[in-house]
């Protein structure tokens, strides 16, 4: 094993901190963490384009390393929210979680930066196993449940994504990774299915609102950066113009919305926003145009920056008060200004009003689908974009903030959380103020203007009217404790009839198999013992059962030889 | 009316009348060509009407199917 070339990957920053950060003294961890991650920031924005470096293994030459802009993109904002989220996570006293979240925002870099498929795909599967453990450090049965069936998806889709890469290599020979045409074969689709797992397109998507309500605090707010915009990054680089992808990414927008209206839990809500606003990245990246795939890139950071702060936010409320459902909170505003106000930037940012980053990046997608034509899918997505302002922007803060009291007092945030969310809430802003910023580091050269009179117009509008429907509308959108069916009812109700097909007919099976195996090697025993017994009728075998009768048949044979012998002398 | 819902509407007031009065005072044929363009206001009316039809919408979805009692999965 040869390691050639200079450049080190920014992935190595944090997977080093991963290793490290249990051997330092508690009280420097949550230093070290901030100090890993920016260095993995400063690598990512240092590493001149082009760089590479490669090893050895196996006879094969694995490119470990490929910059170029849209590698950088989404290596910057990735190692930027793990920076964040040490601030915000900063009072954590658990090397456990701050390992596992300096694994997964490394193996997240990794795949950012993999020059190759089987790079790619270490990288994937350690992003899934450091983020299950997210999931588990809640240490409640409900998190243990959740977070076995997140990795039992996860390993389903990495398995489906190796299948796929495997077959790739042994068809074309090649390891690169780049773009597949759509018309693809057998291995393509069995990579965009792996890969169409992690960012969440339905049928496979359910595991994200069910894991993520149910992570940690701070666990929730990587993995809402991580998986699936690594994922949303495999789609822009390998599978563009993927005229699918276009279909289920307006489907997700739609989808994702509607089940939000009806979530009941903060965390949760935010989860189904995820999937809507993913829609947006993986339709930008089935239209396939420079400027769609700009799009997505542009909202996947832009994305990345406003629901890390959603998920801050909701989780602040949920460690100040314990509680998690809307229906068991209201009436916080009074003693949560600062986290109210830092959750509308965020808020105002994800529905696309002016000055915040939705509305510079979200539009560009929605924007290339008209101009490639696509009418319809422009109009299902700026619906979608009505139903995040209803449920994200207006009903989940009125019913934590607002609306009627719950009845108590929330403690006091730690006051790391609130530092960690106003960094990202300037961001928030910073760039919606300013998108040249933005998208001056995109891979393509920017032409769209997110500031024009029609534009403006329609936001305004759009986000007038959707306030005024909701405050008619206010009781029917009352939230209600409940728990929403969603597509992982197809592995989560049979559960029990397949632990009792596969697990317990099985075990019961064996029960007996091992009972007959036994019986079968004690009777075989017993007959060893004492083979006569078969046929003598049993009993326990004595070697001095025989003895007078073999006694006697040897006097007798012996007596015939002395007569025999005393005959011959006569 | 008490002084939030007064706020709510005065909020709602100036952003459609901001929204509707830059509309009406561009240049027409603005846009990207598509059928809603001609439709004076149609992004008001698209989020008048989709926040009701999701609103709506998703509570029958939940009274038909998905919603279920919280311990459905317990049971």
């Amino acid at each position: 094993m040869t390691a050639e070339g200079w450049a080190l990957p920014p992935a190595l920053a944090p997977l080093a901190g991963a290793f490290l950060l249990p051997l330092l003294p508690k009280k420097l961890r949550s230093a070290a963490f901030l100090v890993f991650t920016l260095a993995a920031l400063a690598l990512a924005a240092a590493i001149p384009d082009g760089a590479t470096a490669s090893l050895r293994w196996m006879g094969y030459e694995l490119s470990l390393l490929r910059v170029d802009a849209l590698a950088r993109v989404f290596g910057l904002i990735f190692a930027f929210i793990a920076f964040a989220g040490g601030l915000y996570g900063f009072h954590l006293k658990d090397a456990a979680q701050q390992s596992a979240a300096l694994l997964y925002a490394g193996s997240a870099l990794g795949i950012a930066f993999a020059g190759d498929l089987v790079t790619l795909l270490v990288f994937w599967e350690i992003l899934a196993l450091a983020s299950t453990y997210l999931v588990w450090a809640r240490r409640v049965e409900e998190s243990l449940k959740a977070g076995f069936r997140y990795l039992m998806v996860h390993l389903f889709g990495g398995g489906m994504l190796l299948a796929g890469v495997v077959l790739h290599i042994a068809e074309t020979g090649s390891f690169a990774v780049e773009r597949l045409k759509p018309d693809g074969s057998f291995a393509s689709w069995l990579m965009l299915i792996g890969v169409g797992l992690n960012a969440a397109i339905p049928p496979i998507h359910a595991w994200l609102p069910d894991a993520y309500p149910r992570a940690t605090v701070t666990g929730a707010v990587f993995m809402s950066a991580f998986t699936t915009k690594a994922a949303v990054y495999v789609l822009i680089r390998v599978f563009p113009g993927w005229k699918i992808l276009l279909v289920m990414g307006v489907l997700m927008t739609v989808y994702g919305v509607v089940f939000a209206v009806l979530a009941n839990d903060i965390r949760q809500i935010l989860a189904y926003h995820i999937v809507s606003q993913v829609g947006y990245m993986v339709a930008g990246a089935g239209i396939g145009t420079e400027m769609a795939l700009n799009g997505s890139a542009a909202h996947a950071y832009s994305h990345i920056l406003y629901k890390a702060l959603l998920f801050m936010a909701a989780g602040a409320v949920i460690e100040t008060t314990g509680r998690s459902k809307l229906s068991e909170l209201g009436g916080l505003a009074r003693r949560q200004k600062g986290i109210l106000v830092l959750y509308m930037v965020a808020a105002f940012s994800i529905s696309g009003v002016p000055l915040f980053n939705g509305f510079i990046s979200k539009s560009m997608v929605v924007a290339a689908a008209g101009e490639a034509g696509y009418g319809t899918a422009m109009l299902l997505m700026t619906l979608a974009s009505v139903g995040t302002f209803l449920s994200v922007g207006l009903k989940l803060p009125y019913f934590t903030w607002f609306g009627p009291k719950a009845g108590f007092e929330p403690a006091r945030p730690p006051r790391n959380m609130l530092v960690g969310m106003g960094l990202v809430g300037g961001l928030c802003l910073g760039y919606g103020l300013a998108p040249i910023l933005l998208y001056r580091i995109l891979p393509f050269p920017v032409e769209y203007r997110p500031y024009t009179g029609a534009h403006l117009a329609e936001s305004l509008e759009l986000l007038a009217f959707t306030f005024a429907a909701f405050w008619i509308l206010r009781k029917v959108l009352a939230p209600k404790p409940r728990l929403l069916l969603d597509l992982d009812w197809f592995y989560r109700r049979p559960a029990a009839l397949f632990r009792l097909v596969f697990v317990e007919t099985p075990a019961v099976a064996f029960g007996w198999t091992h009972r007959l195996a036994n019986a079968a090697v004690a009777g075989a025993a017993a007959f060893g013992r004492n083979p006569g017994g078969a046929f003598t009728g049993g009993g326990d075998y004595s070697p001095d059962r025989y003895r007078p009768t073999t006694q006697a048949l040897i006097l007798v044979v012996l007596a015939a030889f002395i007569v025999l012998g005393l005959a011959s002398l006569l | 009316m008490t002084p939030r819902k007064a706020a709510g509407w005065t909020a709602f007031a100036a952003f459609a009348a901001a929204g509707l009065i830059l509309e009406f005072a561009l240049p027409s044929g603005h846009g990207t060509g598509h059928w809603w363009d001609r439709v004076p206001a149609f992004h008001a009316l698209l989020g008048f009407a989709g926040a009701a039809l999701l609103a709506f919408g998703a509570k029958l979805l939940a009274k038909l199917v998905v919603g279920q009692d919280e311990d459905y999965y317990d049971r």
